[in-house]
C-alpha cells in the first residue's frame, strides 16, 4: 500500500465515524427539544388544573367551609361549553365530579368526559365539605 | 511515490477537513441561535405562568389581596390571556375580569406591578 492510499483511508475512516457522531448529536438534540416541549405543556395543564380547581372551589364555596348545595347546583346544570369557557380552558377536555355529601357516599355531581387513552392527563383532587360531610371534588384536564 | 502527488494529496485532505470545520462551526452556531431562543422562551413562559399564578391567587385569596412582583419583558393582557415579552409567549388565567381598572386589553411594562384584588375585580398595574 503506498502511503497516498492509507493517509485516503484514514480520513475517510475518520469522517465516516465524526458523521455518525454529528447524526448522533442531531438525533439528541431534536429529542430533548420534543421532550422539552411536552414539558412545558405538562406543566402548563398543571398550573391551569390547580387554577381551575381553586376557583371551583371558590366559586361553590358558601358558609363555614362548606360547598353550598345551591352553588354547586347551579354550576354543574351549565352546559360543557359554558364551564369551558368560564375556565378559559378551550384548547382541553375536562371532567369535574364531586363525591360525598349528605344524601349519598358516592358521586353527588359530575360533569364533563373523561379521558379515554390520553397520554396528557392531569388529575387533581380536593378534600372538601359539601352538605357538611366530608366530600371529594376531583378535576381531570385532559388533551 | 512523486513529491508532486503528495502535494496534491495533501490539498485535497486540507480542502476536506477545512469544509468539514466549516460545516462544524454552522453546526454550533446553529445550535446556539436555538439554544438562546429555547432560553428567552422559558423566560417569557415562566414568567407567564408567575403572573397568571398570582393573578389567580389574588382572585383565590378574596378583596384586598396584593401581590407585588418584577417582570423583566412587556406583558400584553388581553382579556383572559396574557402574552409576555419579544416572542408574545400566551398563557391564560382564570380569573374573568382582569383590568388595569379601565381597560380589560393593556400592556405592562417592564418594572414592578402590582396584582390586586379589589371587590374580586382584579386590578393589575405597574408601580
Amino acid at each position: 500500500m503506498s502511503k497516498a492510499q492509507a493517509i485516503s483511508t484514514d480520513l475517510f475512516f475518520a469522517v465516516a465515524v465524526f458523521m455518525v457522531l454529528v447524526g448522533g448529536i442531531i438525533f439528541i438534540w431534536d429529542f430533548y427539544s420534543l421532550r422539552l416541549s411536552e414539558d412545558s405543556e405538562y406543566n402548563e395543564m398543571l398550573v391551569i388544573s390547580f387554577q381551575a380547581t381553586d376557583l371551583l372551589a371558590k366559586k361553590m364555596l358558601g358558609e363555614d367551609r362548606n360547598l353550598s348545595t345551591a352553588k354547586v347546583g347551579s354550576f354543574f346544570n351549565q352546559s360543557y361549553d359554558e364551564v369551558r369557557g368560564e375556565l378559559n380552558i378551550r384548547n382541553y377536555d375536562f371532567y369535574i365530579s364531586l363525591e360525598g355529601g349528605a344524601n349519598s357516599s358516592g358521586l353527588a355531581a359530575s360533569k364533563g368526559k373523561k379521558s379515554s387513552n390520553s397520554e396528557n392527563v392531569i388529575s387533581l383532587r380536593r378534600y372538601t365539605t359539601y352538605q357538611n360531610e366530608n366530600s371529594v371534588l376531583s378535576f381531570e384536564l385532559w388533551k | 511515490m512523486k513529491k508532486s502527488q503528495a502535494s496534491v494529496e495533501f490539498l485535497i485532505a486540507t480542502g476536506f477537513i477545512l469544509v468539514i470545520f466549516i460545516f462544524l462551526l454552522w453546526f454550533i452556531a446553529e445550535r446556539n441561535d436555538d439554544l438562546k431562543k429555547t432560553g428567552q422562551y422559558l423566560d417569557e413562559k415562566n414568567l407567564c405562568l408567575k403572573l397568571s399564578n398570582n393573578i389567580n391567587g389574588a382572585l383565590v385569596n378574596g378583596d384586598g389581596a396584593r401581590i407585588d412582583m418584577p417582570i423583566s419583558y412587556k406583558i400584553q393582557v388581553s382579556n383572559r390571556s396574557l402574552y409576555v415579552g419579544p416572542d408574545n409567549v400566551a398563557c391564560s388565567f382564570i380569573a374573568g375580569n382582569a383590568s388595569n381598572t379601565t381597560h380589560s386589553i393593556f400592556s405592562l411594562a417592564v418594572g414592578n406591578i402590582r396584582v390586586k384584588n379589589q371587590n374580586d375585580a382584579i386590578i393589575i398595574k405597574n408601580v
